[in-house]
């Protein structure tokens, strides 16, 4: 803690104490802080804020200014000297406008607060997934190493590539450390269910690297990571020992098991340090990379690592980038019949949010979601300046008073601004709290994908900050404008009640700049919101080429304990066989992947007569091993030849079944079955078409049909597959029945998700989803405010006209021609916003297209919605007062004003 | 009539300031009124009263040079005036007559 008073409390004591004793009174304080301090700096300075904060800081002020002045000096106004006293008379005088005008105060604050409210929610999401520290120190000495692919992409790579790049780079850094990320099942009791955790292979340098040291025990040492499958040791972060060990003292040097086998807990982390996945999610354990065949055999061989290298002293970023260039381009000279080039992405760890390839993606949401919860300020804002608008015509009597008073234009514009920053405020902070309140609640949503993300919403310095900084712009916004237009007003007319003194047409067109910019505004914001919920009508409504009715899916992670193959395979077996017997299931299947899951399984394979595509050497194919069972059960038809039938179980067979995407691919208008393919180049054993089925979706709704290979169950090692069953019973508790078989049978295997065909189908709806909800309620929210603001506008242009309708009936003319034409001037302005709105939204439209599912950036229907249904408020607006205001008798309206 | 006397916080800062003699500004009068008679008082208060005790003309001040435990600031050091001695004998006076023939505090009871 600081030995020095607090700075804040310092600032306000100078500003409030008058000069006279302002030196020698804050002087006792700083004397006494330094003397308490020695013991206890937070109690000192607690007691420095007590005594600043003490009223009789107040009573000393008032007691000092009713000394008599020194010769010479003179007041400068009635109550006080300078500044912070006429400020505090702003100040009251502001509350005390706002006691008067309890109702006015209400909707301009609550409308407020509903336009901060999103901005602060979207803030602080942001803050707590981007705006963390990744807790390395001097992060702009450390530069990050990826795979670049062609098409600009840095993808995670192989261990070749890490050999590769430490021999070729031995002066531009101290040292290289590789990484990959890993989920674990660990089990922290014998008796504990295991849990997922997400975590780090790393090499022994890792921490070294990174200049990271333990917070307690020890990081890695050289030796931990020499030779494959011998040292299983472990670290863990601060959070996993908090949450999982209850952060006791003796966890260091205990034992825990990670996928089955024990390891060694030889350290934990710094608080802060968060390792290398995301700084919003975390790393909960690091393992030394040779442990990778011990702990997960059948994921060995997966290109998942990412680099990180120290700079050495005085070596740039840029020349470490030079010298992977070389090594890449050495590595392409020495294998000159390769038709791919291959390079590496380098990035320096300070300019990385999240990983290069996803910043700018995530980056680009954040603005999207900024955009939107902005504009709804900025329809907030525009409410505002509205309804001071009005409300200065009802005072520009008080202002006229005050400057023939002898108030001058500063202080009059200077007490309208204190005025809207209060109100500013107040919104503020009620939509700070509705902010934090709405944010907490979308953490809330169950995440359809198994990480533990682990994100901290809370108050902090950058939300307070944030929130502070949209105050005063809205404050600005919607307080200056209409101050400035007060001062416009004829001073002796409008005290002579002189009507038209209003400032007359100026104040009309500002009105009409208000009433079209807002319904632009909301034009453009339901527009965008609309395009997104019909985004996910579109793509709920997506052919997926599959059933996706009631069916339990059980993923078992069998790789995750320890088995040999034969067991691996007898227990799935046997799984699939109880899950037959239980009661109402009427079918079953096994895949190693779902569609529409993340990850890929791919394998590169030769097809004779094909060439790969350009710049790769083999064709990427994924695939998925999946049960003779699973054509029928997912209601994929069979298109050519046979399935899978009577293949479950025999290991000597190598047939496969094409997708038609891929038939059509290789073999355009000819026959696919009995064409053949070598996996990974090997003739040895050919792979034979046997059939082809019909397409499905593979990744994302919106893709085109991909090529796609299914190989029998018995082609895949059992290590991780799902279990899918359908029949009488609703399908969680089938889920949960083949759960319970799979424990009885073998309690070490660990079963990671227990769900349902729509559980698994939420992952791919969850963006869709979750970007409909938060733009439905922020243009449910616009809409509210634009009704509001609108209507208010709208309705009080009219209802300034009364006194000419009453003119122009008493010389004859008809009510109703006279309220057509008032409401048709009225609509005037909204047409001309709503057309200025929907030429924005053209533009939206298109900035959109790469967001939406199945939905056109133009779509016509959502286009027109929003207008129309503003107009119709609008005209509702006009009508209402127009009628009211041919209703009166025209010689009561030519007295009114 | 004789002026008003000092109330009683006046009185217990005024005797401060008289006891201290050459020593006392605000830190060391606080110092001394939490020593003498336990009592936590905000420094605004002191100052307050110390302020109307210079506009009455019981205490007089005088600027000292800044010191650098002060954030370099300067120390005002207040001085009991002759008037200031005659209010707290007057104030003490006017006690004692009132207490004249009554029982010490510690005979009293049930107060």
């Amino acid at each position: 803690m600081s030995r020095r008073p607090p700075f804040l409390a310092r600032l306000l004591g100078r500003a409030i104490l008058p000069r006279s004793v302002r030196d020698d009174f804050m002087g006792d304080l700083d004397e006494r802080f330094a003397r308490e301090a020695l013991d206890d700096p937070a109690a000192a300075r607690r007691a420095y804020w007590h005594d600043v904060l003490s009223p009789t800081v107040l009573r000393l002020r008032r007691e000092v200014k009713g000394m008599p002045l020194p010769p010479g000096a003179r007041p400068r106004n009635a109550t006080g000297d300078g500044f912070m006293s006429s400020l505090m008379t702003d100040l009251k005088f502001a509350f005390r406008q706002m006691r008067k005008a309890p109702v006015f105060t209400a909707v301009a604050v609550l409308s407020l607060a509903l336009g901060i409210g999103p901005n602060t929610a979207i803030f602080s999401l942001v803050d707590a997934a981007l705006l963390q520290d990744w807790g390395v120190p001097e992060p702009e000495r450390i530069v990050d190493m990826y795979e670049l692919t062609s098409g600009g992409e840095y993808y995670y790579t192989y261990y070749s590539v890490y050999e590769r790049i430490v021999e070729g780079t031995p002066n531009q850094f101290e040292a290289v450390a590789a990484s990959a990320q890993t989920t674990l099942n660990a089990q922290v009791t014998e008796s504990a269910d295991g849990e997922f955790i997400l975590g780090e292979m790393v090499t022994g340098n890792y921490f070294d690297v990174l200049g990271v040291s333990a917070g307690r025990g020890r990081t890695f040492l050289p030796e931990e990571d020499a030779t494959p499958g011998t040292h299983p040791v472990v670290v863990i972060s601060h959070r996993f020992w908090q949450r999982s060990f209850g952060g006791a003292s003796d966890v260091v040097g205990s034992e825990f098991r990670l996928n089955g086998r024990p390891y060694t807990v030889i350290g934990i982390a710094p608080e802060e340090f968060k390792g290398r996945i995301a700084p919003g999610i975390g790393s909960d354990f690091w393992v030394p990379i040779r442990m990778y065949p011990h702990l997960a055999p059948t994921q060995m061989t997966n290109g998942n690592l990412f680099f990180v290298g120290r700079l050495a002293p005085g070596v740039s970023t840029a020349q470490a980038t030079a010298a992977l260039d070389a090594v890449a381009a050495r590595y392409n000279e020495s294998r000159p019949e390769s038709r791919s080039t291959f390079a590496i992405g380098a990035v320096n760890l300070a300019d990385v949010t999240l990983h290069p390839g996803m910043d700018r993606i995530v980056g680009a949401m954040a603005a999207l979601l900024f955009g939107a919860v902005g504009l709804v300020l900025l329809v907030a804002c525009v409410n505002l300046a509205g309804f001071l608008l009005a409300r200065s015509t009802e005072r520009r009597k008080e202002m006229a008073i005050r400057i023939a008073m002898g108030a001058t234009r500063r202080d009059i514009i200077r007490q309208l601004t204190v005025e809207s920053v209060v109100l500013a405020t107040l919104g503020g902070v009620v939509g700070l709290a509705l902010g934090l309140a709405a944010s907490r609640l979308f953490l809330g949503v169950r995440l359809p994908i198994d990480i533990p993300l682990h994100l901290e919403v809370g108050l902090n310095g950058r939300l307070l900050l944030f929130t502070g900084a949209s105050v005063l712009i809205a404050a600005v916004i919607f307080g200056l404008t209409p101050a400035l237009e007060a001062l416009r007003a004829p001073t002796a007319a409008t005290l002579r009640d002189e009507s038209g003194a209003a400032g007359g047409r100026r104040k009309g067109t500002m009105r009409g700049v208000l009433v079209a910019g807002q319904m632009a505004l909301s034009t453009f914001l339901l527009f965008g919101a609309g395009l997104f919920l019909r985004s996910l009508q579109e793509a709920t409504s997506v052919d997926v080429g599959f059933d996706t009715g009631p069916a339990a899916v059980v993923t078992v992670e069998a790789w995750a304990s320890e088995m040999t193959d034969e067991e691996r395979s007898a227990f799935a077996f046997e799984l699939l066989r109880q899950t037959q017997a239980l009661p109402g299931v009427r079918a079953v299947a096994t895949t190693s992947r779902m569609p529409l899951d993340i990850g890929v399984t791919n394998t590169g394979f030769d097809i004779p007569g094909v060439d790969p595509p350009p710049d790769q050497n083999r064709h990427v194919i994924e695939f998925a091993a999946v049960s003779s069972s699973y054509f029928d059960f997912m209601g994929i038809q069979v298109v050519e030849g046979v399935g899978l039938d009577g293949l479950d179980s025999d290991t000597t067979n190598t047939s496969a079944v094409l997708t038609r995407a891929a038939a059509e691919r290789w073999w355009p208008g000819e026959s696919a079955i009995g064409r053949v393919m070598y996996r990974g180049g090997n003739t040895d054993r050919p792979v034979t078409v046997i059939g082809v089925v019909d397409d499905t979706k593979i990744w994302s709704l919106t893709e085109a049909p991909r090529p796609y290979l299914y190989f029998p169950m018995s082609a895949n090692a059992f290590g991780r597959y799902h279990v899918l069953a359908k029949g009488t019973l609703p399908p969680q508790r089938t889920a949960d029945a083949i759960r319970d078989a799979a424990r009885t049978l073998r309690s070490d295997v660990f079963v990671s998700d227990t769900g349902t065909m729509s559980s698994h189908l939420s992952y791919i709806y969850f963006l869709p989803r979750m970007a409909a909800l938060i733009l439905s309620a922020v243009g449910v929210l616009a809409l509210i405010l634009a009704c509001v603001g609108l209507y208010g506008l709208v309705s009080y242009a009219v209802a300034q006209r009364t006194r000419e309708m009453g003119v122009r009936m008493a010389l004859g003319a008809d009510s109703g021609e006279v309220v057509g034409m008032v409401v048709k001037s009225g609509l005037a302005v909204v047409v001309i916003g709503g057309i200025l709105g929907v030429i924005a939204s053209v533009g939206l439209g298109s900035l959109l297209e790469r967001f939406l599912i199945g939905v056109d950036g133009l779509d016509p229907l959502t286009l027109l919605a929003a207008p129309l249904l503003l107009t119709g408020i609008a005209a509702l607006a006009a009508y209402l007062p127009a009628r009211r205001a041919s209703r009166v008798n025209p010689v009561d309206a030519l007295r009114s004003e | 009539m004789a002026p008003t006397l000092p109330s009683d916080f006046e009185q217990q800062v005024l005797l401060a300031v008289w006891r201290l003699g050459d020593d006392a500004y605000g830190t060391t009068v606080r110092d001394e009124l939490e020593a003498r008679i336990g009592r936590v008082v905000a420094q605004g208060a002191i100052y307050t009263t110390l302020v109307r005790l210079e506009k009455k003309g019981l205490v007089g001040s005088a600027m000292s040079d800044p010191t650098p435990v002060r954030g370099g600031k300067a120390k005002r050091f207040f001085r009991i005036t002759p008037e200031g001695v005659q209010g707290v004998q007057a104030a003490r006076s006017a006690m004692d007559r009132l207490w004249d023939g009554l029982p010490e505090a510690s005979e009293a009871s049930g107060r």
